[in-house]
């Protein structure tokens, strides 16, 4: 048994999954919002134009990734890992060390309402249509970030379907819980998952990044665990070293 | 057409959380390629370069937010 392929193939899984969990509790609240403020059917028209929309790109890109050479792709793939990645990692630190305020899906959504009911005050538009399109724009953008992430894990490696089924698992997941408990999923770690995921991706980052470099890594696969764990300990450790950190002088007077 | 504009508003701040800390990971890629392209060092060292670099860069971007918000 291929121990490195099977560990870069569950990892492309996991982070598929995390990270799609955070994108589709995002989106759920938004159509949650849109839901109950005005009932289901702007909710549900809204979100199936987004996901077949996203269907659509997914099936023309798809058969064009085949085309590009495996090396260019690797290369592509790894810088915008890199950059998406440590985007997430360090936002995901900041909220840790307390510099910016965690996501709170509560207040998203009492946001989101507010929103939609001045905006067809303002407007004097349909409410109905402002609420579908409010739902369409949280399912299409969101899921921009999904698709995303499964070409980008998936890609390097021919493992678009491992990271797509993670993917869809978590689509699935937060669907069943969102139905059963029917309020915004607060109580999602959303902020943990995004620190994970920005660990995993910055390490699928650097390394396809090197691959398509043609930087031979000693271990093969297996090296991926070495570049997570140290993006973690950098990481954990800025994060601690940020929330200790006293104010500067200049703030202090 | 405002959904449009959104649309690449999102994915353009996908990939610039932080303009400087794209830039410098931008520097690093190019450096590391050019390193590659230019000499006869051992990948490996390059490859370790470019991780290190990129933990810097995070650690950095993290620590300068931080300080541009104590500063508001």
């Amino acid at each position: 048994m291929d121990f490195s392929h099977l560990s870069i193939e569950s990892s492309a899984i996991v982070a598929a999954f995390l990270a799609s969990t955070v994108e589709v509790v995002e989106a759920f609240t938004v159509v949650l919002a849109v839901g109950t403020l005005r009932g289901w059917r702007q909710a549900w028209v809204g979100t199936i134009s987004a996901l077949f929309l996203l269907a659509l790109a997914i099936a023309i890109l798809g058969p064009l990734l085949e085309r590009v050479p495996i090396y260019s792709l690797q290369l592509v793939v790894g810088v915008m890992l890199l950059l998406f990645g440590m985007g997430w990692l360090r936002k995901a630190i900041l909220r840790t060390a307390g510099v910016i305020p965690l996501h709170d899906e509560e207040k998203i959504f009492a946001d989101e309402q507010a929103g939609l009911i001045h905006m067809s005050k303002s407007k004097r538009s349909s409410i109905d249509f402002i609420a579908g399109l409010a739902a369409f724009k949280a399912v299409l953008l969101e899921g921009l970030e999904v698709v995303f992430i499964v070409i980008a894990v998936g890609s390097g490696r021919n493992m678009l379907w491992p990271a797509a089924i993670g993917a869809l698992a978590a689509c699935i997941v937060v669907l069943i819980i969102g139905m059963l408990v029917h309020k915004p999923l607060s109580r999602v770690p959303e902020n943990t998952l995004k620190f994970c995921v920005g660990v995993m991706l910055s390490a699928f980052g650097v390394f396809w990044t090197g691959e398509g470099l043609g930087i031979n890594w000693p271990g093969k696969d297996l090296i991926l665990i070495l570049f997570a764990a140290m993006f973690l300990a950098a990481a954990v450790l800025t994060a601690y070293i940020l929330r200790n950190d006293p104010p500067s002088k200049a703030v202090k007077k | 057409m405002k959904i449009i504009q959104e649309v690449a508003i999102e994915l353009f701040s996908m990939f610039m959380a932080d303009a400087r800390m794209t830039m410098i990971t931008l520097l690093l890629v190019s450096a590391a390629a050019a390193l590659l392209k230019l000499t006869d060092i051992n990948t490996i060292w390059v490859g370790a370069a470019l991780l290190i670099g990129c933990l810097a860069n995070v650690v950095a971007a993290a620590a300068r937010e931080k300080r541009v918000r104590e500063r508001k």
